[in-house]
C-alpha cells in the first residue's frame, strides 16, 4: 500500500492528468513556458517514487531530462546547422509525450476504482459517466493479463510471427485476447448486476477521498506552473 | 420461492436448458443442484438470482416467484438474492478488497456507519481480517472467491445462489468456502448452490437435486444422499463425495526418467494496480524430482505450492536460473524445452487459437517439428478423443471438457516427448472428467511422457501411474 | 447535473450493462489504437500508415461493439471516452475535440440504419475514425510557434527545411489513409465476426 502521505484524491491526479497534456502541447518557447514545462514535468517522478517505483522513475528522468535539456540547449546554441531542427524538433517531441504518458501510467497504476467511483459521484457525475470510467480503470489491467497469457499460450504452442507470418499472427494474437477480455466483461456485468449496480439512489462509497496535504501541494504546483506559463 | 411448470431455453439455443419444472423452496432450506454440465443446473441458478430474463434473453414459460415477487416482471437490484460465481477472477467491480467487500451494501444506499458496520460483521463473520485492505490482483483465488462471498454476504440477501463456487478452488479453500456457507445456513438464509463437487456440501444439504437434460431426475433428501456409495452417485453421472486421500510414490529404480535437480523458482505476484507496493516474490524450493518416461504423473499438493510455476518452468516459459533438467542422459535448456515440451496450462481459453476443431488439431500437425513424425491423421486425432461429431465447430463454442480433450489433442498432434497438463479437470463433471483421463491415458500409450498438475482425486485414480507431491513438511 | 444524468440515461434507455458494455469495448479499441500506434513511433514508415492500419485493425472490435448497441448514445459515449483517454496518454486533445462532433455524427448514421444497415455500417466507422486525425493535428499546426522562435534568428532556408518535413498535402493523405482503413477495417471485422465471433457464440 502507497505510504498515505502521497495518497491524492482521484480528482486531483485527473486534473493533473489534463493540465499537464494542455500545457505540454500548447506551451511554445517562451522563457514561461519551459518553466511551466519544467514544473509539470517534475511532478509525475516525485509521485511515483511516492508509489515507491523507483525505477520507472529514474528511466523517465533518465529519457525525460536529457531531451529537455538538449531541446533548450540546442535552440540557443544552434551548433548543428541544418541537422539542428530535426534534432530539437525530436527531442522536443520526446519531452513533450513522455509526461502524459508517464502520468498516464501513474493515474492508472495509483488510483483504486471504488475512489473513482467516489469522487466522479461526488462531483455529481451522471452514472453514465461514471460507470464506463470505473469499467475503463478495472479492466486495464484486466486486459495487459489476458494479453500476457495469450503471449504465453502462443509461446507454448510454438505460434512465432517467423512460423505463422504476420496477419495469422496478428489474428491468433487477437482475437483470443478478444474474446477473454469479453468473457470477463460478461462475468464482471453480471457479478455488480446483481450486486446492485444500476439502483436509482445515491450511493455513499467508504472510500476515503477529499483534500489532503498532498493534493494541496499538487494544486499550489499546478497552479504555480500554469502562472509561469501566463505570466512570462 | 417456487417454479411452477418453468422452461426456457437460451436465445440461440435449439433446446430447452430446463423443461416444466416444478419446485418449492422452504425459508432457511440449503438445495444442492447436481447434475452433469449442461443438464440445467446453471440455468436454474440464473432463475433464482433474476440473470434471466434480465441478462440471458430466451424464451421463458411458467412462473418463478422469488419471496413472492417474479423476477422477470421487477428490475434486477429489487431480488433479495445475493450471487457467487465461477470465476473468482472476474467478479470484481473494485480493485481493493474493502471497497468490495462494501460495494454491493453501497449500492443499497445505506449510510456510511451502517455500510462500515456490515463491512466488519462480514469480515469477522467470514475470517477475512488478514485480507481486508488487499488488492484484489494479488489475491489467491480462493482468497478472491471468500472476498466475494464476503461482499455478499454484507448485502444481507433472503437467498444465496451459487454457481459452482468451488470449480476453481484446492481442497483447502473448498473446505473455508464450506465453513461460510454453513454459517449461513446457520444464519437462516435459503442457500441455492450448483455443484459438481460434492464432497464438501454432503454434510451441509438438507435436499440434493439431481439434474439431468433439463429435468429434475432425482431428489434426495440430506440423509438419503450422505448414504449413497460412489457407485451410485456415478450412475447418475455425479462425482465422488467422498474424499480420497493420495499418497505420494516414487518411481522404481532402473525405470527411464526425465529427472528435474534442485530446482528454485521465484514466483512473481502480479503487480497491484491502486495499491502500489509490488507485492514481493516468493521462492519456491521444488528440489529434485523424477517423471518416468511414458507414463502419467500426477503432480500434487494445495494451491500455493508451485504446482503451476513448475508447469510453466517445465514448457520452458520460465526463466528461473536455479534447477536444471535432463532426460536421462542429456540437460534440456530452456529454448529446448520450450520446443520438445508442451504445456496446457490452466485457462484452456487462451490457448485454442482457430475457428474450428479439426483446424486447431492440423494447426498443431503443421506446427510438429519434422523430426517428431506425427503418428496419427487429424481424423484419427478427433475420433481418439471423442470430438468428431464437433470437428466443424468453433473451439470456443464448446463445452470445457471438449475445450480440455481439444487441447490434448493439439498437445497429441504436436508429437512433442512431454507433456504438461495444469488442472485439466477443473470445473468438470464426471464423464468429461473420465473422457479427460483417458484421453491422458492414450498419450501414454502413443508414447508421450505425461505430468498432469492437479488437485483432483478422481482424476488421479483415474489415469495416474505415478503421484508427486509438492507439499512439503513445515 | 445529476438530474440532467438521470433525464438523459431514462430518455435514452441505456441500461448499466450496456454502460458496462461501453467500458469494456473503451478499453479494447484503446488498447489496439494504442499498441499499433505505438508501433508507428519505433519504425518512420509506419507512423506515415498509421492512419491506414490503425482503423482498419481496430476495426474488429467496433464491429463486434456494434453488435451490442442498439439504441443511441452507446456510440457517442464510447467516442467521448475513447477521446479522452487518448487526451489522458499524452496526445492531443484534439481527437476528444473531433470526438464530440464526430462520434454523435456517426452514431446518428448508425441510428439511421437501425444500427444493422451494412452501408450505414461502414459508413458510420468512417465517421467515427476520423477523429483520430487530432492525434497528428500538432504536427502540422503547432510547429507555428516553434517557427515563430526560430525564424528570426535563421535565415529562410533553414525554416523551409522544417515545412518541407512536414508538408500540409501530407494532412489530407493522412484523412484518405483513415477513410480507406476504415472501410477496409469494416470489411475485415465482419469477416473476422463471421469466422469466429458468430460461430463462437459471442456477438
Amino acid at each position: 500500500m502507497a505510504p498515505e502521505l502521497f495518497r491524492l484524491d482521484p480528482r486531483t491526479t485527473l486534473l493533473l492528468v489534463a493540465l499537464l497534456n494542455v500545457v505540454m502541447f500548447s506551451a511554445g518557447f517562451t522563457a514561461g513556458a519551459g518553466t511551466a514545462r519544467l514544473i509539470f514535468m517534475a511532478i509525475p517522478p516525485v509521485l511515483a517514487v511516492g508509489l515507491r517505483r523507483w525505477k520507472a522513475a529514474l528511466v523517465y528522468l533518465a529519457l525525460v531530462g536529457p531531451a529537455f535539456a538538449f531541446e533548450s540547449w540546442s535552440l540557443d546554441t544552434w551548433w548543428l546547422g541544418g541537422a539542428n531542427i530535426v534534432a530539437a524538433g525530436l527531442a522536443s517531441l520526446a519531452a513533450r509525450l513522455a509526461p502524459g504518458i508517464f502520468m498516464a501510467y501513474i493515474a492508472v497504476i495509483s488510483i483504486r476504482v471504488s475512489e473513482l467511483m467516489a469522487g466522479l459521484e461526488a462531483i455529481h457525475l451522471p452514472r453514465l459517466a461514471v460507470i464506463p470510467a470505473a469499467v475503463i480503470l478495472r479492466f486495464l489491467p484486466t486486459v495487459r493479463e489476458e494479453s500476457r497469457s495469450v503471449q504465453i499460450a502462443m509461446n507454448a504452442r510454438g505460434l512465432s510471427l517467423a512460423r505463422v507470418g504476420p496477419l495469422a499472427w496478428l489474428e491468433y494474437r487477437l482475437i483470443p485476447l478478444i474474446m477473454s477480455t469479453l468473457r470477463c466483461g460478461e462475468e464482471l456485468s453480471q457479478a455488480a448486476l446483481t450486486r446492485g449496480l444500476g439502483r436509482p439512489v445515491k450511493a455513499n462509497r467508504i472510500a476515503r477521498i477529499g483534500m489532503r496535504p498532498a493534493d494541496v501541494l499538487t494544486l499550489g504546483a499546478m497552479a504555480a506552473g500554469i502562472g509561469v506559463w501566463i505570466v512570462g | 420461492m417456487s417454479l411452477n411448470g418453468v422452461s426456457f431455453s437460451y436465445a440461440a439455443a435449439e433446446r430447452d436448458s430446463l423443461t416444466r419444472l416444478d419446485l418449492s423452496l422452504r425459508p432457511g432450506e440449503f438445495v444442492v443442484l447436481a447434475g452433469p454440465s449442461g443438464s440445467g443446473k446453471t440455468t436454474l441458478t440464473r432463475l433464482v438470482n433474476g440473470l434471466i430474463p434480465h441478462y440471458y434473453a430466451g424464451s421463458l414459460s411458467g412462473q418463478v416467484l422469488v419471496n413472492g415477487i417474479d423476477p422477470s416482471a421487477c428490475p434486477l437490484w429489487r431480488l433479495p438474492v445475493g450471487s457467487v460465481f465461477q470465476n473468482p477472477r472476474a467478479q470484481f467491480f473494485t480493485t481493493d478488497t474493502a471497497s468490495e467487500i462494501a460495494f454491493g451494501a453501497e449500492n443499497l444506499g445505506l449510510d456510511r456507519a451502517e455500510i462500515l458496520r456490515r463491512v466488519d460483521e462480514a469480515v469477522a463473520a467470514l475470517g477475512l481480517a488478514e485480507l481486508r485492505d488487499r488488492s484484489v490482483f494479488a489475491l489467491s483465488g480462493g482468497e478472491k472467491q471468500r472476498v466475494a462471498c464476503a461482499s455478499v454476504a454484507a448485502v444481507k440477501p433472503a437467498i444465496f445462489a451459487l454457481d459452482e463456487p468451488s470449480a476453481n478452488l484446492d481442497l483447502k479453500s473448498t473446505g473455508q468456502l464450506r465453513e461460510i456457507m454453513a454459517g449461513w445456513k446457520a444464519s437462516g438464509a435459503t442457500v441455492v448452490v450448483a455443484e459438481h463437487r460434492l464432497g464438501f456440501l454432503r454434510d451441509l444439504a438438507d435436499r440434493v437435486l439431481v439434474f439431468a437434460d433439463g429435468q429434475l431426475q432425482a431428489e434426495y433428501s440430506g440423509a438419503a444422499f450422505r448414504s449413497l456409495g460412489d457407485g451410485q452417485l456415478h450412475r447418475l453421472g455425479l462425482r465422488s463425495a467422498w474424499g480420497k486421500t493420495m499418497a505420494a510414490t516414487s518411481p522404481p529404480d532402473g525405470v527411464d526418467c526425465f529427472e528435474v535437480e534442485g530446482l528454485v523458482c521465484q514466483q512473481r505476484r502480479s503487480q497491484a494496480p491502486g495499491l502500489s507496493a509490488p507485492a514481493r516474490g516468493q521462492r519456491i524450493e521444488i528440489g529434485d524430482l523424477r517423471i518416468p518416461k511414458g507414463k502419467v504423473t500426477a503432480l500434487v499438493g494445495a494451491n500455493g505450492c508451485g504446482k503451476s510455476t513448475f508447469a510453466a518452468w517445465l514448457g520452458g516459459l520460465r526463466r528461473d536460473r536455479e534447477g536444471r533438467f535432463s532426460d536421462g542422459q542429456r540437460e534440456w535448456s530452456t529454448a529446448q524445452r520450450r520446443r520438445r515440451v508442451f504445456v496446457v496450462l490452466q485457462d484452456v481459453n487462451h490457448q485454442l487459437f482457430t475457428e474450428a476443431v479439426a483446424e486447431e488439431i492440423a494447426l498443431a500437425l503443421r506446427l510438429a517439428s519434422p523430426t517428431s513424425q506425427p503418428l496419427l491423421s487429424v481424423d484419427q486425432i478427433m475420433e481418439s478423443l471423442d470430438i468428431s461429431s464437433v470437428a466443424d465447430r468453433h473451439p470456443m463454442s464448446l463445452s470445457t471438457g471438449q475445450k480440455q480433450r481439444l487441447a490434448i489433442g493439439a498437445a497429441l498432434a504436436s508429437g512433442r516427448e512431454l507433456i504438461v497438463l495444469d488442472e485439466p479437470s477443473a470445473g468438470l463433471d464426471l464423464n468429461h472428467m473420465f473422457g479427460v483421463a483417458n484421453a491422458l491415458r492414450m498419450l501414454a500409450r502413443s508414447g508421450q511422457t505425461v505430468v498432469v498438475a492437479t488437485h483432483d482425486t478422481e482424476l488421479v485414480a483415474a489415469c495416474a501411474d505415478n503421484i508427486i507431491s509438492l507439499d512439503r513438511p513445515r | 447535473m445529476a438530474k440532467l444524468g438521470k433525464g438523459l440515461t431514462v430518455k435514452l434507455g441505456i441500461t448499466t450493462k450496456n454502460l458496462i458494455d461501453v467500458g469494456v469495448f473503451t478499453v479494447l479499441y484503446i488498447v489496439v489504437v494504442g499498441v499499433f500506434g505505438q508501433l508507428g513511433a519505433l519504425i518512420p514508415i509506419l507512423q506515415v500508415l498509421g492512419p491506414f492500419y490503425i482503423p482498419a485493425l481496430a476495426g474488429v472490435v467496433f464491429m463486434l461493439f456494434l453488435t451490442r448497441v442498439d439504441r443511441f448514445g452507446m456510440v457517442s459515449l464510447f467516442g467521448v471516452l475513447v477521446g479522452l483517454l487518448v487526451l489522458a496518454t499524452g496526445q492531443s486533445y484534439w481527437v476528444p475535440v473531433l470526438a464530440v462532433f464526430l462520434a454523435p455524427l456517426a452514431d446518428f448514421i448508425f441510428k439511421l440504419g437501425g444500427y444493422k444497415s451494412w452501408p450505414h455500417t461502414v459508413l458510420g466507422y468512417l465517421v467515427f475514425s476520423q477523429m483520430l486525425i487530432g492525434m497528428v493535428v500538432p504536427l502540422f499546426f503547432a510547429r507555428e510557434s516553434f517557427l515563430a522562435k526560430i525564424s528570426g534568428r535563421h535565415d529562410a532556408a533553414w525554416v523551409q527545411t522544417l515545412v518541407d518535413l512536414t508538408p500540409n498535402w501530407m494532412f489530407a493523405v493522412m484523412i484518405a489513409e483513415l477513410a480507406l482503413g476504415a472501410v477496409v477495417g469494416a470489411y475485415v471485422g465482419r469477416a473476422l465476426l463471421r469466422k469466429h465471433f458468430e460461430r463462437a457464440g459471442i456477438g
